[in-house]
């Protein structure tokens, strides 16, 4: 039996909806028949605009797309003043003020409170400079990750660029494929420190080399039937391929096919790659695609370098790179200067700064990562402490706290249908306090907190040191906006995910839990030991002991049920749908 | 520490209700989950499910308990549940013994 989504897909997706959606954008939001609704919000997700929350009805959530996070400063200019000029609510978020951009985990932006009629000038002015949406929501091949440093990177092992490019061009272009089962991730990378994040995706392509011939010949080891959410993650599986660049396209695009063909479309609830790999195997995958979908012979896996993997990895930092937040070196002599924007939000203002800085300083080249952070790549030694000096470094700094330089947080119930609480503010929040308040011991440099509003994961708590989800709890006789606590996750070599120490805590109490499990990290661990390096060893049974939610001098003051408003910081009622300039339709 | 079996969202029908797991001699009070939807292998019955707090729990294993229900006793739980809803804003008596 076909869901009601893919009978939706089967009536019209990809790049047909285009047309339709311009056309509602020029006749207005009440040209949406109210029980076509959702069938057409389903639809527009494919082309990166997604309607935001009940109470929020006619206002818009902008996905913007490319291949690994890269970005020009034209480009990144004109996305800051879509942003200025565009997205900009009836209210103000108390803050972050009005007009911002958010950084995603796959390396790109998102820009709310946009209206529908101002989607086609959005389109022309961003698209004029090669920014496009096109296939960043949806059930669809998503943003393609990677090494955002992938060309000027001193780990790299072998090149990526051109593949990516072919993969965006052809792959994801390709509108016979945008109807996909479900949402699909793929991650390329020829970095030996794993930014990319392999582990989460539904293919990644990880740097490999192997004996062929006679002759050692770098290349690609092959991962499938990775990703986060639903309390059911997986670590992508090893597909027991290795692939060289040359032949890299048509493997990736051979499991592309393979998932679209046989992906279930009978059952949403089990239908995401990664329970296509449980399903099916690993094994007998590789089978079908050797025998129906790819023409070059798939080769046994080749010597990886996973084991130097140090992103992410909860490594010391002596082991290498856990992010690409600082000042590091190009193997052209340049440096590349990678900025920290904690929970991922920037202003307009500062995004246009950005740009601007990027040019001024370096090749004008702008990277993203998975961090939700930027990169100003090429810069000459000599401008260095110049750029340093740049009042923008000084908010969104090169040389964060251990606290700012780990926090990431999804988009929350401030615009999100399905999050049970408030993210993105709170953690904000919580960070400063955590600056303030708790000391780390003096040789961490990071602790990575990521808060994920509900199940959905999509600020990657399981993948954190210390992993937060949204719940609720009653306190008081009341029903209070609450957190699941996780420890102990991360990537590299050996990823692992968060196991829970602690439910339902009241946010309140929140940070108070935060500073015992740190006390608890600084009074049990071993010399040198890593947060999630201690949480191995010592065991996440006695963590459990020694976390203790308590209330502290942290006040938060957004406890209540979010969901019950129509904006988590305004108070009255919603003035949605509105006009194109804020203004409250009314039946006249 | 056992992970919450239940995805909880926004969607979810009750993401805090009090309650107790009961044995012949002991009690777990804990918060639970509830949640009514329809699973896509039984497309033809509604799915009742309930969770408690994993650490909560001392005498039971953390578990997520599953009921598929016809419509017809999906609707008869709801009449059910509507009818004691009313009597209990009412403050009618509990009823003793075994009748209803």
């Amino acid at each position: 039996m076909s869901s009601k989504k893919e009978t939706w897909k089967e009536g019209m997706y990809g790049d047909e909806v285009r047309e339709k959606l311009l056309e509602f954008a020029e006749n207005g939001w009440e040209s949406i028949p109210e029980d076509e609704r959702d069938m057409w919000f389903s639809r527009f997700k494919f082309w990166g605009v997604f309607h935001q929350r009940s109470g929020q009805e006619s206002y818009f959530m902008m996905r913007l797309t490319n291949a690994n996070g890269q970005l020009n400063a034209d480009q990144l200019r004109a996305i800051g003043e879509v942003a200025r000029d565009y997205a900009t609510g009836p209210v103000e978020n108390p803050e972050f003020g009005d007009a911002w951009i958010d950084f995603t985990t796959r390396q790109s932006i998102q820009l709310h409170w946009i209206s529908l009629a101002d989607v086609p000038a959005i389109w022309e002015k961003l698209e004029s400079v090669g920014v496009t949406t096109r296939s960043s929501g949806g059930d669809t091949m998503r943003n393609i990750v990677g090494c955002p440093v992938a060309g000027k990177d001193e780990e790299e092992l072998i090149e990526t660029q051109s593949l990516l490019e072919r993969l965006q061009a052809d792959l994801r272009g390709d509108d016979d494929l945008a109807n996909m089962p479900r949402k699909f991730n793929i991650s390329v990378t020829g970095c030996r420190e794993g930014c990319a994040q392999d582990a989460i995706n539904g293919i990644g392509l990880e740097p490999a080399e192997k004996e062929l011939d006679g002759e050692i010949v770098t290349g690609f080891n092959v991962r499938i039937g990775g990703g986060l959410g639903g309390r059911e993650p997986r670590k992508a599986r090893d597909l027991d391929v290795f692939v060289t660049r040359e032949n890299a396209y048509h493997v990736i695009r051979g499991f592309v096919e393979l998932y679209h063909d046989h992906g279930r479309r009978d059952n949403r609830q089990k239908n995401r790659s990664r329970f296509f790999v449980d399903d099916e195997g690993t094994e007998a995958i590789r089978e079908l695609l050797q025998a129906e979908y790819v023409d070059v012979v798939l080769h046994r896996a080749g010597r990886s370098f996973r084991e130097e993997y140090t992103y992410n990895a909860g490594r010391p930092p002596e082991e290498g790179k856990v992010d690409h937040v600082g000042v590091h070196d190009q193997p052209d002599g340049r440096k590349y200067v990678g900025l920290n924007v904690p929970v991922g939000r920037m202003t307009a203002k500062e995004a246009i700064a950005l740009a601007d800085v990027a040019k001024a300083y370096g090749s004008g080249q702008i990277r993203l990562t998975r961090r939700q952070n930027p990169i100003i790549m090429d810069v000459e030694e000599a401008a260095l402490d110049d750029l340093l000096a740049e009042p923008l470094l000084d908010t969104h700094q090169p040389n964060p706290t251990p606290f700012d330089r780990g926090g990431m947080a999804c988009t929350g119930t401030e615009f999100c249908d399905i999050a049970l609480t408030e993210t993105k503010l709170r953690l904000t929040r919580m960070l400063r306090w955590l600056n303030t308040n708790v000391d780390l011991p003096d040789d961490v440099e990071t602790l990575k907190i990521h808060y994920s509003g509900c199940t959905a994961d999509c600020g990657h708590a399981y993948t954190a040191d210390i992993g937060l989800q949204g719940m609720r709890a009653q306190k008081d006789g009341e029903i209070v906006e609450a957190l699941d606590v996780g420890v102990g996750g991360g990537l590299g070599p050996h990823p692992e995910f968060v196991e829970w120490v602690s439910q339902r805590v009241p946010a309140d109490e929140v940070p108070g839990a935060i500073e015992s499990l740190i006390g608890a990290f600084a009074a049990h661990r071993e010399a040198g030991q890593t947060f999630r390096e201690w949480v191995a060893s010592f065991g996440t049974e006695s963590v459990v002991d020694l976390c203790e939610p308590t209330e502290t001098t942290y006040e938060d003051p957004y406890m209540h049920d979010a969901k019950q408003t129509w904006y988590p910081f305004a108070e009255g009622e919603s003035p949605a749908p509105t006009t194109v300039d804020d203004v409250p339709i009314t039946s006249d | 520490m056992p992970i919450r079996l239940l995805d909880v969202t926004a969607y979810t029908t009750f993401d805090f209700v009090s309650g107790r797991a009961v044995g012949p001699d002991w009690s777990d009070e804990s918060a639970a989950v509830v949640d009514v939807d329809r699973a896509d292998e039984a497309p033809e019955s509604v799915r009742l499910r309930m969770e408690f707090d994993g650490s909560d729990l001392e005498h039971v294993a953390p578990h997520a308990d599953h009921l598929s229900l016809s419509p017809e006793q999906a609707r008869g739980l709801a009449a059910e549940l509507e009818r004691k809803a009313a009597s209990a804003e009412a403050g009618e008596d509990v009823p003793g013994g075994r009748g209803r």
